[in-house]
């Protein structure tokens, strides 16, 4: 069976046309903040246009039947090219982009997040170029990621994406932005060390960097090699997710991070390492994912738990969202740890919609911080008397974000409570106590709800103006893709099916 | 019936147009959404009369979500799996042994004729339950997880019930809500609140019902705290919320071991599997426990013990969505999911035994508090409360038939109960009946409304409620439920009394507050109007369910057989003396004076403390629930502070420890060491310069010296 192939190589224009961006932007004048939005904004429109492309390809591509055949070595990857370039042969480094079920969604979300991102954007004042420069480069380093499948490439990408992130925290950020940009960048590459390590050992052991040949192998690695080398890589993309008890840089660098650059981190960064768990860790070392199986799950747990119940005690609004998104996050955990099929999608579910949904919140905390300069709860109250248009798009990403039927929220929770009580190997106990998130998070939303948008209207907030075109214009696609996928799963479901039952069929054969 | 689907959609139709382009016209939005629901309603009749001449169920399906099953832990299992033996309350004919529930029986040697239950807690004799065959959504090697809607009767009565109720609150709502600020997204509230209600009752399967389920519960949240700039509405909408939250939980949690215990959630098929028992002895145990859980669902939608303590706060909310949430939607959401649950409450006896006893239970606590309740909208709240727990009760004695009629009756009275006493309180701006009194000369239409909604919830002959009361007491008797009996009696009596303690309060006697008494008038013609439609269907809705019927209620909507009750007549006098004499204690009480209530509140002041303090439930969940978890939050929000965010900057802080160390050791040791050689080769060098003299003596004689010592050397 021949690899299926992108007419042309799309996820490689789709990696590196916001770096042409990047010098586009770099070449324009200082002064010319006008050209250098629009420039970006461009460049950033252009992938994502191609993503939209990508996505019908790969549902076309899906439909001729040939993405698994069960004679295929390609599980489910379209290409970019047919045969690996040789970039460094000596050591057996190739250039190879493909995309399957799980980034298919993934590069879509990247395309969109990162193209709202930027217009919600045009507000930053000061070193506009340079501001603009890195979200580019960052937006390089995503696509990257999601697109790679020689290790190599894949760690460049990874580490790329560091540097934009560090300075546009460092730069841009509040008033704690050195502290914690530091963190963020010493935390996430002191997990990129285990990484190195991992995939050296890989190297090693298997005498490849191609993924796919890699995964390819996987039985033949010894149990022990396979606890050992999941065990680092869990640890980089855990760093990331953020699993507890890694999660701490997380509230601080949300909180620090101006509005679009908190969109990119918990939309597209924390889904990252999922991605890279799905990508790695469980099709390379199954014997350790399934060895691992309960406590990842109960990492999910805690996580579940834990984040909500501390989400409750926040005060800042920035916060509060953060820790909910290690809540969230915890979903994906117990659904990775169940390896059935309906419980990996049910994380791939949650990796969308918590991109949608906390994206979109992030920008709303971002609206109402750019007018009030607090994101104090406590100094809120009213604001439904004078906000109704805010008020209702933040009601309606709140109550996605606790899991309303309906919209998306509710789809990926269901999928991994069902699918993680029908695995093998993790304990129903987990799943039933994983539950009690749900209403945990119902009462920290209401919470909130209640001391921003309703009781007495505090009149400090009387020039407070409403939510401008602009900013609906970005929250509006987010809104209908939550709604959408809400009610019919199946338009979501359609593309991860088939990767997620080759995934699972590569752990339990 | 495949369009049934747009009952549903009209409302939401209305609420998306609202809140888009609708909102800015009150006048627009109030009639939009008024003429939906009214088309929802035809509609529903439309379903009624096609129902009522072809009652098989229909069911139309699309697939939600399709996943492999490969590696689930479940895929393996067979799915008849004989053995096992729960604790059945009912027993399959053609599987003789008692209690062997999961005998493998197959569909094609039974054909769709389900086996013949004999109810060792139910009813006189023998009855088939009998359930056509439905589709069946699994395949081999896949998990499919369908949507769809389902009409049977049942599915057919209350989308009437829903579309009347909604329809009428609407319309009196133009009136009652006149002038608020938020008028037109109030209709958009309504609407959804409508669209909600409507999805789950015509929901096939359980998902779909949880998911029109959580929208209720949404819905409720923005009605009660519709006027959210008071705290008290808005900490009651998160009341609701929450506490019918927890009781979700066990919805989900009962969901996901359904899912997993038979692979199907379709109503239709779930009850046909059971039925003729295509689940495993194992499995059906665990069907069971699902039960238990997703009865917690209901118990918090309907405000059962112990959920029930978001109902009386829930009155913070206009009257006309209170009318809403107690007769039609939220609270018969509860009780409408009990009943779908008919199948699954009857795999086990101890699961009946569960739900009847919270029901009785509810009923009597519910209605003890309402003694002494002087808000009157909290006396309907409580009642409704206690209503509800009557409902369960009959459905936890598999009175399938008494507690939907019941429900549906109530839903009208109720309706008109708070509708009326709305009205009061658009007349006289107050919801304390102490403040109340004479209003009968005043509000004509109200006073005679609400007297004939009391005597109905009182459970007098000849209306509504009598004959559902009556077929609840029947179901209690027939099935030897002695105690049920005397509990539903007890109630039946303190309903006639309270109510009517409230009706005599109200508009009976000398008006207590003159100046609101001057200002009171009888309301405009749109919230009358709907009163007389409501008193008429609360007269009449329950001769459907007269026993003398043969073509009756209970013999169109019924859980697999028809049970048609004979008419107990002895029963019939009882319940009329109970609540005759419970309203002859209101009137010695509250008219004549003959006992005074001062003496009685004092004689009995503990008693009436703890019952006006409504059992002092919410301090208890106060004190056990909602403080330690917020305590609980704090300490860990400290603990991530503190511990695992401390080690994470202990980390740092030792790395930066580390390089000091580092550096000093740099200096004086790796540093030193190369300046030391410097040193050492500087030091040698200026001593060493020393020999460099010049004098050409001094190096003659280190050169004879050198000889010397040389030649002594190669001597040796």
């Amino acid at each position: 069976m021949e690899p299926m192939v992108f007419p042309y190589p799309i996820l490689t224009y789709i990696t590196f046309i916001p770096l042409i961006g990047v010098i586009a932007v770099l070449l324009l004048k200082r002064e010319s903040v006008g050209a250098i939005r629009w420039t970006a904004a461009l460049f950033s429109f252009v992938p994502f246009v191609l993503s939209i492309y990508l996505v019908w390809y790969y549902f076309s591509a899906m439909g001729t039947g040939m993405l698994f055949n069960i004679h295929s070595q390609t599980q489910g990857f379209v290409f970019d090219f047919a045969k690996p370039l040789a970039w460094f042969p000596q050591v057996k480094i190739h250039y190879q982009m493909g995309a399957d079920g799980l980034s298919v969604p993934m590069l879509f979300l990247t395309g969109l997040l990162s193209f709202i991102s930027i217009i919600a954007s045009f507000g930053i004042k000061e070193r506009v170029k340079e501001y603009f420069a890195w979200f580019l480069l960052l937006e390089v380093g995503m696509m990257g990621t999601f697109s790679a499948l020689d290790f190599f490439l894949f760690y460049i990408f990874w580490e790329i994406m560091l540097v934009p992130m560090y300075f546009l925290i460092g730069i841009w950020g509040g008033p704690r932005r050195e502290y914690a940009a530091i963190k963020f960048f010493l935390y996430t590459l002191f997990g990129s060390v285990f990484m190195l390590v991992a995939i050296l050992a890989l190297y090693f052991a298997a005498g490849s960097l191609d993924m796919l040949e890699l995964i390819r192998q996987n039985v033949s690695y010894a149990h022990t090699f396979q606890m050992w080398v999941f065990a680092a890589f869990f640890i980089a993309f855990a760093i990331k997710v953020p699993v507890w008890p890694f999660h701490t840089w997380l509230p601080d660098a949300h909180v620090e991070a101006p509005t679009a650059v908190s969109v990119i981190l918990a939309g597209i960064l924390l889904k990252m390492g999922t991605y890279g768990m799905l990508r790695v860790c469980l099709p390379m070392f199954p014997q350790a994912a399934i060895a691992y199986s309960i406590p990842i799950a109960l990492l999910g747990l805690i996580g579940i738990i834990y984040g909500a119940l501390v989400s409750m005690a926040q005060t800042d609004l920035k916060k509060l969202v953060a820790y909910s998104s290690v809540s969230h996050m915890g979903y994906c955990m117990l659904g990775i740890a169940a390896l059935t099929p309906m419980a990996i999608s049910g994380c791939l579910f949650q990796m969308f919609s918590h991109g949608v949904i906390t994206g979109a919140l992030f920008l709303l905390v971002g609206v109402i911080y750019d007018r009030a300069h607090t994101r104090e709860i406590a100094a809120f109250g009213g604001l439904g008397v004078k906000l109704p248009v805010y008020t209702g798009l933040f009601t309606l990403f709140a109550m996605a974000s606790l899991g309303l039927p309906a919209l998306s929220g509710f789809v990926s929770e269901f999928l991994v409570f069902v699918g993680a009580y029908n695995s093998a190997f993790v304990s129903r106990w987990i799943v039933l106590v994983a539950v009690l998130g749900v209403v945990l998070t119902a009462a920290y939303i209401l919470r909130m709800i209640q001391k921003i948008f309703l009781g007495q209207f505090n009149t400090r907030w009387d020039n407070l103006t409403e939510i401008n075109g602009r900013e609906i214009f970005t929250l509006a696609p987010l809104g209908a893709l939550t709604i959408l996928v809400g009610v019919y799963p199946e338009i979501l479901n359609v593309f991860l099916r088939g990767t997620v039952d080759n995934l699972v069929k590569m752990i339990i054969p | 019936m495949s369009w049934a689907w747009i009952i549903a959609a009209l409302p939401l139709l209305s609420f998306v147009l609202i809140v888009f382009f609708l909102h800015r016209s009150n006048r627009v939005s109030s009639l939009f959404s008024i003429s939906m629901v009214l088309i929802s309603f035809v509609l529903s009749c439309i379903v009624l009369i096609q129902t009522l001449g072809d009652p098989t169920p229909k069911e139309y399906w699309i697939e939600w979500a399709v996943f492999s099953k490969a590696g689930m832990a479940g895929a393996e299992q067979p799915a008849n799996q004989p053995g096992g033996k729960p604790d059945a309350g009912y027993e399959i004919e053609g599987s003789q042994p008692p209690g062997s529930f999961g005998q493998a029986v197959t569909p094609n040697e039974h054909g769709a004729v389900a086996g013949h239950t004999e109810g060792d807690s139910g009813h006189s004799g023998k009855h088939a339950l009998s359930f056509p065959e439905p589709k069946r959504h699994g395949r081999p090697g896949e998990f499919v997880i369908p949507m769809g809607i389902y009409i049977d009767p049942l599915t057919a009565v209350m989308l009437m019930v829903v579309t009347i109720v909604a329809a009428l609150v609407q319309i009196y709502s133009v009136g009652y809500m006149h002038g608020d600020p938020r008028f037109a997204r109030y209709f958009a509230y309504l609407s959804l609140f409508t669209f909600s209600m409507l999805g789950l009752v015509l929901a096939g399967t359980y998902v779909l019902m949880f998911v029109f389920w959580e929208l209720v519960g949404l819905t409720s949240y923005l009605l009660i705290g519709f006027w959210f700039e008071k705290k008290s509405a808005s900490d009651a909408g998160k009341k609701a919320f929450v506490t019918t939250k927890i009781g979700d939980l066990g919805f989900l949690a009962g969901l996901v071991i359904l899912l997993f215990a038979v692979g199907t959630a379709s109503l239709p098929e779930l009850n046909y599997m059971i039925f003729n028992g295509e689940i495993g002895g194992n499995m059906l145990w665990l069907v069971g426990i699902a039960g238990i859980l997703m009865f917690a669902g209901a118990a918090g939608k309907s405000a059962q013990f112990p959920f029930h303590v978001w109902l009386p706060d829930a009155m913070e909310g206009p009257t006309p969505v209170s009318a809403l949430i107690h007769a039609a939607t939220m609270v018969a959401a509860g009780v409408y999911l009990t009943a779908r649950m008919m199948g699954i409450i009857m795999v086990t006896e101890t699961m009946m035994y569960v739900v009847a006893s919270i029901g009785a239970f509810t009923a009597f606590l519910a209605a003890s508090i309402g003694l002494v309740q002087n808000d009157i909208k909290r006396v309907l709240a409580y009642s409704t409360v206690s209503q509800l727990g009557y409902m369960i009760m009959a459905l936890g004695l598999a009175g399938y038939t008494a507690g939907t009629f019941h429900l549906m009756t109530h839903a009208f009275f109720k309706a008109l109960l708070f509708l009326a006493a709305g009205s009061v309180i658009h007349a006289v701006h107050s919801n304390d009946i102490q403040t109340m009194g004479g209003l009968n000369s005043k509000m004509k239409v109200t006073s005679i409304t609400f007297l004939i909604a009391s005597l109905s919830i009182s459970g007098i002959f000849p209306l509504s409620g009598f004959w559902s009361k009556d077929e609840i007491f029947a179901t209690a008797f027939a099935g030897g439920h002695y105690f049920f009996l005397a509990a539903a009696v007890l109630v039946a009596f303190m309903t006639a009394f309270y109510m009517f303690r409230l009706y005599f309060m109200t508009f009976t006697g000398k008006p207590r507050d003159h100046h609101a008494y001057e200002h009171a008038h009888e309301s405009p013609r749109s919230m009358t109007v709907p009163l007389m439609i409501l008193a008429v269907l609360s007269v009449c809705a329950g001769w459907w369910g007269i026993p003398w019927l043969t073509n009756g209620y209970s013999s169109f909507v019924y859980f697999g057989a028809v049970h048609h009750a004979e008419p107990n007549i002895p029963l019939m006098l009882l319940s009329f003396v109970v609540a005759g004499s419970g309203i002859g204690l209101a009137y010695l009480m509250y008219v004549k004076g003959a006992i005074s209530p001062a003496r009685m509140t004092e004689r009995f002041r503990p008693i009436y403390t703890f019952l006006y303090n409504k059992w002092y439930f919410d301090e208890l969940y106060m004190a056990v629930i909602v403080n330690p978890t917020y305590r609980l939050s704090e300490f860990l929000f400290t603990f991530d502070q503190l511990v695992i965010d401390g080690m994470v900057n202990g980390a740092g802080k030792l790395t930066l420890a580390l390089s000091w160390l580092h550096e000093k050791f740099d200096t004086y040791v790796v540093d030193g060491a190369v300046n030391g050689a410097g040193y050492m080769s500087m030091f040698f060098g200026r001593n060493i310069r020393k020999t460099q003299t010049g004098q050409l003596q001094t190096y003659a004689l280190v050169v004879f010296l050198g000889a010397v010592v040389f030649i002594f050397i190669m001597l040796i």
